[in-house]
């Protein structure tokens, strides 16, 4: 599930990266910030702060990269624990001065048409009200696993579960996103597969 | 033992369409006694990653926030060269005997010496001196202290506990060199992380200890947990277990 596949690229990046190497670290922010972007405003439901957050953590991650060991969890365990600390600390934050605002115009998309960006937008504020009603570990796995891209066993290790644990808690946030939700975006999904089969067909 | 096989089978499924491997039809082919149950979970789990992928900034943002990371990943790298030859050049200035290979020589076999000395002075008094050792007191003193305050938690903790506790924070951050193999360190910070926060927004001390507990947990690679910052005191943030969940 992971872009970053390539398990013994990413690790020579990041060894260059803790040696200092403005290339790899480069490549690491290019490989991670748009996930980290991602986890952010699924947790926060705030472009603002998901901005301000996500180049946060990257600031973090030049603090401690040098302290990261290999023996103990997978890079991309390690990145999201410090953003996941970023959350919670801006949560706290939030917690003297009130909830954050609504997702804004600054966001962008794939999307093509302003039809669809709209549709897009009203999907995202209505799962990350849904999400907000589920309890954390549940919320933590739904913004881990959809909107970071990352694997169970990088989930896993982010939380630090186990991966049987991860894969109930998610089946259960799944069942009840989706009774939250009601039927959801088949119409969309039925409008991917057409396109990939138009895709593979031509 | 069904519920966890469909979680399994959900999870296989989902991947296999994410990676592309296999359709949601030919997924449930392989599974026909679950696929009732599984396919309105496995539409609703791509839909949600078709939307929660969706998000980006846009692309110049993104490049100014790039171009400010590497100049401080620069500005960073300079600055340690510099405090590191400067460190050097103070050692050397310091004890200028270290220069020369004699004196490196004679210094090796005096700290050889003082280490079976310290060896002889540990076996005497239990390893009294020993690292690990001085990380393991000063964990069970923050424990007791956590355990004081949380014993006499009110409306405000006082400010010299407090003060102390911040004290025996810092000397554990001085002292620990490999977090994860320091047993009870993790638990010790979240609980920390969870006793103080109630009290962060209505006592500057109390935020102070929290932020100090955010930079250790973060740079020790600690999954801080997440807490109503109402003033609450909260003992501890219970973990999701299969059997706990709603």
């Amino acid at each position: 599930m992971s872009p970053n596949a390539d398990a013994s690229g990413e690790r020579l990046i990041v060894d260059a990266a803790r040696a200092g190497d403005q290339a790899a670290l480069s490549e690491l922010y290019t490989l991670y910030f748009p996930r980290v972007y991602r986890y952010i405003l699924a947790r926060t439901g705030s472009t603002y702060d998901a901005e301000d957050l996500t180049e946060e953590v990257f600031m973090r991650v030049l603090e401690a990269i040098e302290r990261f060991q290999w023996r103990d969890v997978p890079f991309s365990a390690w990145l999201f624990r410090i953003a996941h600390n970023a959350v919670i600390s801006q949560r706290r934050k939030d917690g003297t001065r009130g909830r954050p605002a609504p997702l804004s115009d600054g966001l962008a998309t794939d999307s093509a048409g302003p039809d669809e960006l709209v549709e897009n937008r009203m999907a995202l504020n209505q799962i990350m009200e849904a999400a907000e009603q589920l309890p954390e570990a549940q919320r933590q796995v739904i913004a881990l696993r959809f909107a970071a891209a990352l694997s169970v066993a990088e989930t896993a290790a982010a939380m630090g579960k186990g991966e049987g644990n991860v894969k109930v808690i998610q089946h259960k946030a799944i069942a009840k996103l989706r009774e939250m939700l009601g039927q959801p975006k088949k119409q969309s999904i039925q409008r991917k597969q057409t396109v990939d089969a138009g895709t593979k067909a031509g | 033992m069904q519920a966890r096989r469909q979680d399994e089978v959900l999870e296989e499924c989902l991947s296999a369409y994410l990676e592309g491997r296999r359709s949601i039809e030919e997924s449930l082919s392989l599974y026909p006694s679950l696929a009732g149950h599984i396919e309105p979970l496995l539409r609703a789990s791509i839909g949600l990653a078709d939307t929660l992928q969706q998000p980006l900034l846009p692309f110049n943002v993104q490049e100014q926030a790039r171009d400010r990371f590497l100049v401080a990943a620069s500005s960073r790298r300079t600055a340690l060269a510099l405090l590191r030859s400067m460190d050097l050049e103070k050692r050397v200035q310091a004890e200028p005997w270290r220069a020369h290979h004699w004196g490196a020589l004679v210094g090796g076999v005096l700290a050889g010496f003082a280490l079976l000395m310290a060896a002889g002075t540990m076996v005497s008094d239990g390893g009294s001196d020993s690292g690990p050792f001085r990380v393991t007191v000063t964990l069970r003193e923050l424990r007791a202290e956590q355990a004081q305050i949380r014993a006499g938690a009110g409306e405000s903790i006082p400010t010299e506990a407090i003060r102390s506790l911040t004290a025996t924070t810092e000397r554990l951050a001085t002292q620990v060199q490999e977090p994860a193999s320091v047993p009870g360190l993790e638990q010790a910070l979240r609980e920390q992380f969870a006793l103080l926060l109630p009290y962060a927004a209505t006592q500057s001390d109390a935020e102070e200890a929290v932020a100090l507990t955010e930079r250790l947990a973060t740079g020790w690679g600690i999954a801080l947990p997440f807490v109503s910052p109402l003033p609450t005191p909260v003992e501890t943030t219970p973990e999701a277990t299969p059997g706990e969940m709603p």
